[in-house]
């Protein structure tokens, strides 16, 4: 009986929250494919989005998809030997526009090389990012891994601000963050 | 030669490479898990058909959306095109987007500064 109760404590409080943060689409789970193809479903549907006007609505779709691939492709899985990658997406909506914030696993000997790209991202402004896109696009050779650095570079020019976290859970793994703005403002 | 045809997904484009019929468009969404795997039998075509052009060739992008993987596979076409021109025949490209979609403008404008291809823009 006490556990049912906490169970429904736990689910108001969640309820509560969504409300209270205006989270119009939550996900946790193992992102494969099927799945992303199914949450791009849900929020080209979400009124919330489709109100936002066309380049604010592309924005969050461009990058919902870029997160979730990237959690697919590099995000750790949560136990060893286990297949499954965990991963967490948010968006959220108020007056001011947009924003999407995910969470994911990734091993700690990849976080430093990790933080170095997002700390070089977040130093360039929009020009300076349009010609490194450029620059990466153009130098990017068939045989390198598809994308080539590509994503993180064109979530953050899509993006109107983004901050970022790592919190070391154990010896393995670390837990990454992301937290992005798309405005709707002057659009 | 024998033209290439692939029904759009919901994450994969429609493809129609006809050279009888002269048409070349890739259209809808492209943002697939593997873009290698799904462009590679796109690529492998275009590297046949520049060999061997229409005298006359334009190829249509209409994307409503393409994710940061298919960019390459995107400006590698477009590097193929213009191939196209060096046999001295004539070659452009026609980059649709969504009306108000200025991300999507600018995509095919960057595309078009990193070629020597002529490209038009049409909102639809």
């Amino acid at each position: 009986m006490i556990e049912t109760t906490d169970r429904a404590t736990l689910l108001f409080n969640w309820f509560e929250e969504c409300e209270k943060e205006n989270i119009i689409l939550s996900f946790k789970g193992d992102f494969n494919q099927d799945l992303v193809n199914a949450i791009l479903m849900l929020a080209e549907r979400e009124p919330d989005v489709q109100s936002g006007g066309t380049v604010p609505r592309a924005r969050v779709f461009s990058i919902m998809v870029e997160c979730m691939q990237n959690i697919r492709k590099y995000g750790a899985v949560n136990e060893a030997g286990s297949e499954l990658k965990p991963g967490i997406i948010l968006v959220c909506r108020d007056k001011n526009g947009y924003s999407i914030k995910t969470g994911n696993l990734i091993v700690n000997a990849e976080v430093g090389a990790l933080k170095e790209r997002l700390e070089n991202i977040t130093r360039l402004n929009k020009d300076e990012l349009k010609v490194l896109h450029k620059k990466v696009l153009s130098e990017t050779q068939l045989s390198e891994k598809s994308g080539a650095g590509l994503g993180l570079i064109s979530m953050a020019r899509k993006c109107d601000g983004f901050s970022y976290k790592f919190q070391e859970l154990n010896e393995r793994v670390n837990f990454y963050s992301l937290d992005i703005l798309v405005s709707t403002a002057n659009r | 030669m024998d033209p290439l045809r692939i029904e759009a997904t919901v994450d994969t484009p429609s493809i129609i490479l006809d050279p009888k019929s002269n048409q070349f468009e890739i259209s809808g969404k492209s943002y697939p898990e593997d873009t290698k795997e799904f462009y590679g039998s796109v690529l492998a075509w275009m590297d046949l058909y520049v060999a061997n052009p229409n005298a006359d060739t334009t190829f249509v992008f209409k994307l409503k959306y393409f994710n940061s993987s298919s960019y390459k596979p995107v400006f590698d076409i477009i590097s193929k095109l213009s191939l196209i021109k060096k046999k001295n025949k004539q070659v452009k490209v026609e980059w649709h987007y969504k009306n108000g979609d200025s991300d999507m403008l600018e995509a095919g404008e960057e595309f078009a500064d990193l070629s020597d291809v002529d490209f038009t823009y049409h909102p639809f």
